[in-house]
Parts: structure tokens; sequence; C-alpha cells
């Protein structure tokens, strides 16, 4: 019997049961329940004998902040967090990839595969992503009637609180978390991400956050909406360490996979992978991982002061106390402009990054469009003023950051300039992605114009406040982000899953969220011109016709979201269409690479030879030499 | 007992079949970035100390009876400065003499780092004011509570994880020498691993004396 025929030895199955006991999200969830008992019933309780604030009355902070702060402690406990570091600490020698499982359970522990990592995201923020969706049609079937009908004041108001801050956690992790965790390594040539258990912890504590914050609907809501205002926010009941906590973690989060990302793209782009051949989506990466890194921390610091006026009775922000509730408006909108491009720039990104392979051209003003993205992430840091510009800010102050506010509009529309120019006199080809990518930029034009309203301390006046703000933020974060999210979907699907969507459904899914997007969210401008404010659940009977009319093209905009859900499933699950190995004829290095893409992605590290944009060019070489001579390294600097 | 094969990849430096420089790279990099980030951090205490300070109208910003605990202030700043200097001197020993002059700098540069944390206990067990005794004690409370919490224990967990692999594999004999970060080898050049960490933890640490620097100044100098 030759060797060949000897049946190769496969791994031995266990009972699913035993991977029970591994450490994974169950062990996670037990160790973190078990985490919250001890925290709040034993520390927190020791701790908060002898404080009156405490003891009597029904609200105690500090066993409850105990045991959030604890139950979080054992679920990374138990998630298997903290066993390399305490490995190292006894001087284990450092390794870079855990021993992993392998199947869908991998999906459930700590995995260090940045593809896995970038699947974890997209599931785990469209899972919230739908839980906030679901809080928006409950705000809307309250504004159904200019009364009270559905909710009381104090739960729509935690509705809305809910619903904003979950979409700006989730929003946030939305593209850098699935493609950028997935793709970047892979764009740039790389194996992995430069610290793969950093990566594995940025995305677990998302859903932790998620959990927490979802905690506060039974622990008395909060009523400050997705800002947390103090000095509102040191009074409120439980709810509110709810939302710090949860906040924080996302900042935390946040810097994490900033520092990450940074590193990655700094240090391992493979040989000939200059600045200049960068995909412009890794541009876009870089431009976002500097502000998460930069404007994240100074918002666990804000959640931090919070938390230390509600728990330890510090005074930041207690204006009898010397506090004053403007510190906590500055550090957060300080964190809180920069968050809006922290959500806008990956968006930009992604759309250029679709937008040549479907006219067929070379993106147009590449270093342009790279001065842009960095432009308009510099310039944010110097505009979260206008924010306050109704709060009490200095009158002199108000001229300068009306200034930067509107200067920013500059190299926002170098990246429009980018995007025409690659579409002029393209071969275009209006697939699902290109769709989206079209979409996004009538979107976020509305968004943009309309911004110029808000950074204009006059009209800001009349306008702060209304429901003006909320469709002009919709449209810059919805009408932007969700709609480049779905392109970079469609695009990247095929080959994150080896699976097509179908190209019908999602064009029926795109005309409906197109359509009714704009249908829910354009007439809010007039509804808050009108003088319709935010975050209040009783408004003048003379606009309950617009606000139905809202409430409506709301429902339809979610049903669009159900033809997503049945796209995929019909997709994955019935129609099964194997994709080509490069659907749609990009010259992007990812398209080189088979699907799935190995765990190490190139099997060596390959050589990259020409930008990924050299579309109509003739004798254009292909992108990377996966297969490359030891000269060839050299040569191009490895 | 130490597995082998863990003891070779150990001295090899190279992490997977990585070159060693790509890790020493990324390590490099990643603490300049980390320090950014605590830039930021620690910005937002010095924002809140300077904007409740600045609005004081009411004069409540350090009331008589807050006194600033000088005494541990200082002994804490020593520790940290000390502890500091102590890890550029190690890190000197290790290019001059190899590991072994390495760790007793360093062993004494992380006790003396527990004794700031501890001496920073025992301050706050025995301040003369609560945290709600107006914005500076806030300020302080918070700002030291923080620099304890965050940056003294991420320096100890540091240290301490170089240390333990030095002292674990110090048996081992000495694997190829390669450069530091993408420098070319030659005279006193490092083992990669411990060479490349040493001198991105002695830039870390070197940077957090600094916030220690600026927080004594404010905290305890100009109050």
């Amino acid at each position: 019997m030759s060797a060949a025929a000897i049946p190769a030895a496969g791994p031995v199955r266990e009972p699913w049961w035993r991977g029970l006991g591994r450490f994974n999200v169950f062990t996670g969830i037990v160790l973190g329940i078990v985490g919250y008992v001890i925290g709040a019933l034993v520390i927190g309780h020791v701790l908060s004998k002898g404080i009156p604030a405490m003891e009597e009355t029904d609200q105690n902070d500090v066993e409850f902040v105990c045991g959030l702060l604890l139950g979080i402690i054992g679920f990374l406990v138990g998630m298997g967090f903290m066993n390399y570091p305490i490995a190292r600490l006894s001087g284990a020698a450092p390794t870079l990839r855990e021993k992993e499982e392998h199947g869908i359970a991998r999906y459930f522990t700590l995995c260090t595969d940045h593809k896995v990592v970038g699947i974890q995201y997209l599931w785990g923020t469209l899972f919230f992503f739908l839980i906030a969706g679901l809080n928006a049609m409950l705000i809307r079937t309250q504004l159904l009637y200019p009364t009270e009908h559905f909710w009381s004041a104090d739960n729509y108001i935690t509705l809305v609180g809910l619903h904003g801050t979950m979409m700006m956690m989730m929003t946030t992790s939305m593209v850098l978390g699935p493609f950028g965790n997935y793709f970047v390594p892979v764009l740039i040539g790389a194996k992995r991400m430069a610290f793969p258990r950093i990566e594995a912890l940025s995305f677990w504590l998302v859903p932790v956050a998620g959990i927490v914050l979802l905690s506060a609907v039974g622990a008395k809501g909060f009523p400050t909406g997705w800002t947390g205002y103090a000095n509102l926010s040191v009074q409120a009941k439980l709810g509110m360490d709810c939302y710090l906590i949860s906040f924080a973690l996302i900042g935390i989060s946040m810097a994490l996979v900033g520092f990450n990302m940074l590193v990655t793209v700094y240090t391992m782009r493979a040989p000939g992978m200059t600045w200049t051949r960068l995909p412009i989506f890794v541009w876009a990466v870089i431009a976002t991982a500097f502000l998460q890194l930069l404007a994240a921390p100074v918002l666990i610091a804000a959640m931090s002061l919070v938390l230390m006026d509600r728990v330890v009775g510090t005074t930041f922000f207690m204006p009898f106390s010397g506090g004053s509730p403007f510190l906590y408006e500055n550090l957060f909108w300080f964190f809180g402009h920069p968050e809006v491009y922290i959500l806008a720039l990956p968006g930009f990104g992604l759309v250029l990054e679709i937008l040549p392979v479907f006219t067929r051209k070379p993106l147009w003003g590449y270093r342009l469009a790279v001065a842009g993205l960095l432009g308009v992430a510099l310039l944010s840091f110097f505009v979260w003023q206008h924010h306050l510009f109704v709060s009490g800010i200095n009158p002199d102050l108000r001229p300068f950051f009306m200034f930067t506010t509107e200067l920013i509009s500059i190299p926002t529309a170098i990246v429009f300039l980018n995007a025409m120019g690659t579409l002029w006199g393209g071969k275009i080809r209006f697939t699902v992605p290109m769709l989206f990518a079209l979409a996004f930029f009538f979107n976020f034009f509305i968004g943009g114009a309309s911004g110029v309203f808000l950074s204009d301390a006059p009209s800001d006046v009349s306008t702060h406040g209304t429901f003006f703000v909320m469709a002009h933020f919709h449209y810059t974060i919805m009408g932007g982000l969700v709609f480049a999210f779905f392109g970079g979907l469609f695009y990247w699907f095929p080959k994150m899953f080896g699976v097509h969507l179908n190209e019908r459904l999602g064009k029926l899914q795109f005309w409906f969220f197109f359509v009714f997007f704009n249908l829910t969210f354009f007439p809010l401008f007039a509804v808050g011109m009108l003088g319709q404010p935010r975050r209040v659940s009783a408004y003048a009977p003379s606009l309950q016709w617009l606000n139905d009319w809202v409430t409506a093209s709301a429902y339809v905009l979610g049903f669009s979201f159900v033809i997503f859900v049945v796209n995929v499933f019909y997709s994955c699950f019935w129609q099964r269409r194997k994709p080509e190995p490069n659907p749609w004829h990009s010259k992007g290095i990812e398209w080189q690479l088979p699907t799935p893409i190995p765990v190490d992605n190139f099997a060596r590290v390959p050589v990259i030879n020409a930008s990924p944009y050299e579309y109509g060019v003739p004798d254009a070489p292909l992108v990377a030499n996966l297969n490359p001579t030891h000269a060839e390294v050299v040569t191009a600097g490895g | 007992m130490a597995d082998p094969s863990q003891e070779v990849a150990f001295q090899t430096a190279g992490y997977e079949g990585e070159p060693p420089e790509v890790m020493g790279r990324n390590i490099n990099v990643g603490v300049r970035l980390l320090s950014a980030a605590m830039v930021s951090f620690f910005g937002a205490f010095l924002f809140a100390y300077v904007y409740l300070k600045e609005r004081d109208q009411e004069a409540v910003w350090r009331p008589a009876a807050v006194k600033v605990p000088i005494g541990t202030g200082v002994a804490v700043l020593a520790c940290v400065v000390v502890s500091a200097l102590l890890s550029a001197v190690a890190v000197e020993a290790l290019r001059r003499r190899g590991e072994a002059a390495w760790r007793a700098p360093t062993m004494i540069s992380l006790l003396l780092i527990y004794a700031a944390l501890g001496v920073q206990c025992y301050q706050w067990a025995t301040l003369p004011f609560g945290p709600g005794s107006g914005p500076y004690a806030s300020v302080f409370v918070t700002w030291t509570g923080f620099y304890g919490g965050v940056a003294l224990l991420s320096v100890i967990y540091w240290i301490q994880t170089m240390l333990a692999g030095s002292i674990r594999h110090r048996e081992v004999p000495p694997g190829p020498v390669v450069s530091t970060a993408g420098q070319p080898g030659g005279e006193g050049a490092l083992s990669a691993r411990l060479g490349v960490e040493a001198r991105s933890f002695a830039f870390y640490w070197y940077f957090l004396a600094g916030v220690q620097v600026v927080t004594f100044l404010l905290l305890y100098i100009v109050a």
C-alpha cells in the first residue's frame, strides 16, 4: 500500500460540550456574571460603607460600578485575554498567535487571525446596528402623535439616548472594524496585524460595551442623549453609569484600533509598497487611526471624570463646588467632532477605492485625495467649539471657530473633486457597490451643505438643538458611512465569504434604502426649521403631518434592511453562486489571492510592482508579485 | 522547565519565522504612538486643571484647609525620576556588558517604581482633604490616581516581563546577536529581543517621568 493511499489522520472531534470549559465567549459570560456579583455585592458593598449618599438612598453607584468593572474583567479573563500577559510575567517567550480553534468556534474565542476579527466585527456591529435601528423605529412610532402616546417622556429620552449612543459606538467600528481589520494587512502585503492580541481585544470590547449600554434599560435609563452632558449626567440614575462605562470601553477599543493600524501600516508594508502605492482606503485608515489615537483618550478621560463625580464625589462639573459643566462640553466635543470624521473618513476611502474599479479609470488626483483626507483629519481638531456656540462660549472666539469649521469644507471638497474626476469619461458599470458609492456623494453633499448653516453662529442659534441638526448628521453619517459600508460589503463579500450576493436583490435594497432614506431625513430639515426640538417627545400639532410622513418613510427604510438580510440568506444558503476569482475585474492585490484567503495571507512576502489603480494603462503589471525571487525582494527594498 | 523549542525561538529572537527586526520596529513605533495617546489622556486632566483654576471666580479652587502634601509628592517624584534614569543606565549596561549587567539597575529601577506606588498609596490614605474639597482636590485625586493606576502599573508590568524573561532564560547560551531596530550590528550590538524592548521601555519611562515632573510642578508647586 502506497503512502499516498494511507488516509491522513484527521483531527479527533470532541463532543461540543467539552469546548464550553475552554476560554471562549461562554466561559467569558459565566465569569462576567461571577465578576459582577463579587464586584457589586462584596467589593462595592465594602467600599460604599460609610458613604451617606450611597447608604441612605436607593442608588448605590459604588456597588453598581464595581460590579460592572469586575464583570468586564471577568469576561475578559474568561475569553483568555489574561493568559498571555500572565505567562509573560512568568518569563514565557513572546509569541504572536494563540492556540486557536477551527471552524465556527474561532468566531467565539480570542482569535489572532485578522480576517476572523474582521468577520467578528462585521456581524457584531451589524447586530448592535440592528438593535439601534429598532430603537429608531420606536422613537419614530412615538412621534406619530404630537403628545405622549406610547412611551413616557423618561422612557422616550432613554430610547433616544440608547439609539444615539449605540449608533455612534457601533458606526465607529462599522468600516474600520470589518474592512480595516480584514483588508488592511492584505492590501499592504503583510501577513498579519502588528499586534494580533490587541486587535482581538479591540473587537471583544465592542460587544461588552454594547451589552453594558443595553443594561442601562434595566437601571432606570439615562436622560442625556448620546452626548451625556454634565451636570445632568452627574445627577442621573444608575443607567448613566452604563453609558459612561460603555462609552469609555469604546474609547479604549478605538484607541487600540488606531494604534494597531498605524503601527501595521508604518512597519509591515511589503517591499515595493511605497507610500504613493498605498491603496486610498489604507490612506483613509491612516487618517482615521490618527484621529482615533489622539481623540479617543480624551473621551476616556471625560467619561472617567463624570464617573469620578458620580462615584468618588469629586466636583469637576458641579458649579456650586467650583466645577463647570462647560468643562465637560469642551472635553466631550474635543473628542466628538473628530469622531464625526472618524465616521466619515473610512467611508471616503472606501468609495474612492470602489470608483476606479467600476469606471475602469485610474483614481483621479491620487495625491490630492491623500492630502484631502489628511487635511480633514488635521482640521477636525480645531473646530470643536462650534458645538458650544449657543452654550455661552466667549463671543470673541466664535469667528475663529466659524472660520476653521468652514475651512474643513475645502479638503472635503477635494475628495469630491477626486470622485468627480474619476467618474468623468469613465466606462461606468452600475453595479450594486457602485450605486452605493454614487449615493454616498449625493447624500454627503446634502449633509455637508446643511452643515454650513450650523457652522455659522448666527444661523446656528436658530437651528441648534432642533431636528435640523438631526437631519444634518444623519445625512453625513447614515447617508455617508452606512452607504459606504454597504458599498464595501457588496464589493468585498465575494472575497470574504466566497459568495456573490444577489445583484437584483442588492439593487432592490439600494433603491428602497436610497429613496426612503431621503424621504425620511430630508423633511426633517423643514421640521427643524419650523422649530421642533430634538429629544422631546411632544411637538406642535401643526407638525404632525410632516412627522407622520417621516415615520412612514422610516418604516420602509427599516424594511430595506430586511431585504439585505434576505439577500444574505438567499445568496449564502439558497443560490450559493460561487463567484469568479475576480468578479469585478479589480486590480487590487486582494483579488490576486485565493478565496478564502489563507491564514497567513501570502505564502511568501510579496513584492509590490505597481499602484492598484492603473486601469486602462497598457501593459500595466500585476500589482503584486506573489512569488518573488530574493533578488526581486532586495531590488524592491525588502 | 521551559519548553526547549521555545528556548530556541526566544534566543534566535525571531517571532514565528519573521525577522526579529519586524517586532523590533513594531515595538519602537508602537511605544511612540502609545506616548502620543498618553499625551491626549493626561492632556484632558491638564485642561481640567487650567480651565477650573482660571474660572475660579468664587475663590473655591483650593480652600485654605486643602494643604498640598508636598513631602510625599517629592518622594514620589524622586522615585520616578531616579527609576527612569536607572533605566537609561540599564540600557547602556546592556549595550556595553550584556544582559547580566542590565539586570541589576533594572531591578533597582523596578523597586523604585514600587516605592513610588507605595508612597502614592500612603499619600492617598493620609490626605488631609477629600476628593470633594473643591476643584483642586478633585483634579489632584483624579490625576494622581490615573497616573498611579495607568502609568505606573503599565511600567511595572513591562519591566517585570522583561526581567522575568531574562532571568528565566539566563542559562541558555547566547544566540545570534543581531542589530537593533534596523541599525547595523557591530560594536555593542544588543540581543535583538531584549535590546529593542529595553530601549523602547526606556523611551516610554522617560516620557512618563516627564509627565510626573509636569504633574509635580502643577499639583504641588503652582497648585
